[in-house]
């Protein structure tokens, strides 16, 4: 079997297996990368020759439920992958702690312009311009490079889950506000 | 004949709905003003009431942009511009996990 066709084999394998433990969670599996290239020898000091190819299909699946990140990554590896290059915890786009996060800016920014108002013997006649700015700021990739065993530990060969923590993520909003005040003469 | 009896005569013409009504206030229009007037100005509401009408639209009119001229009158009072900055920080746990894995193969 060649390069390309054990390739196929080996991704379709890894497809099912994901598709299969994170059946009901909405998994999106999608294919972010792909290379098939010829190894050729270059160090005889000979015309370089085609020794063989080497294949990569990259894999990027996306899941929300968090107590399954083991599982798809123990399950991924077992069907077939062989390289497991990260994870990363986001926030969706959608969710509301970005709006919260913003609307708290808001307020604060509101609070500071209300309280330089006061101090000038003004009011705040209308917001002339606001700016968003800040973006969410990721918490750091977590793997724990230790294992935790199941309950298959007694038995002759351990099988071992891989375990992950998603920790925290800092959600930072920024935002900039003119307002005009008026002030009387 | 006074200016103001005539405006009074003419407004009740052209008010009048019955025929008969008007008969009796054209009778009293024609005793009381000549009558090359009363047929060019006053038969069918004629222009004096339509001038009355546009004099009290005109007079509503000045009114109401005086009224607004009080309103939005200028004041006395500064407008100042300031720039302030509000910032928010928050830890909120992730709801998306996204993993990356390949599958090498090679040719022996």
């Amino acid at each position: 079997m060649n390069a390309q066709q054990e390739n196929a084999l080996k991704s379709e394998n890894v497809k099912k297996a994901v598709e299969e433990i994170s059946a009901g969670d909405k998994a999106e599996i999608k294919t972010s990368d792909y290379s098939l290239n010829p190894e050729q020898d270059y160090y005889s000091g000979k015309m370089p020759k085609i020794l063989g190819y080497g294949v990569k299909n990259t894999v990027t699946v996306s899941i929300k439920n968090m107590s399954q990140v083991g599982a798809v990554i123990d399950a991924a590896t077992k069907a077939g992958a062989n390289s497991v290059e990260g994870i990363q915890f986001v926030l969706d786009e959608t969710s509301p702690a970005q709006g919260d996060a913003l609307a708290l800016a808001t307020k604060q920014a509101m609070a500071k312009a209300e309280a330089v108002a006061q101090s000038l013997n003004g009011k705040i006649v209308r917001v002339v311009e606001s700016t968003e700015g800040g973006v969410p700021i990721q918490s750091q990739t977590l793997m724990e490079n230790s294992y935790a065993m199941n309950s298959n530990m007694m038995a002759a060969k351990p099988v071992y889950n891989t375990p992950v923590q998603a920790g925290s993520l800092d959600v930072r909003s920024q935002i900039l506000l003119v307002v005009e005040v008026a002030t009387a003469d | 004949m006074h200016i103001t009896e005539i405006l009074i005569l003419g407004f009740t013409y052209g008010n009048c709905k019955s025929k008969l009504d008007k008969y009796f206030a054209q009778t009293i229009l024609q005793d009381t003003l000549p009558r090359r007037v009363l047929i060019s100005d006053f038969k069918y509401g004629g222009n004096f009431v339509n001038n009355i009408y546009k004099t009290i639209l005109l007079l509503a009119a000045i009114t109401l942009f005086a009224a607004a001229l009080y309103i939005y009158r200028p004041t006395n009072n500064r407008l100042t511009r300031i720039t302030v900055v509000g910032d928010s920080q928050t830890k909120i746990a992730p709801d998306t996990a996204v993993i990356t894995f390949s599958v090498v193969t090679q040719d022996k």
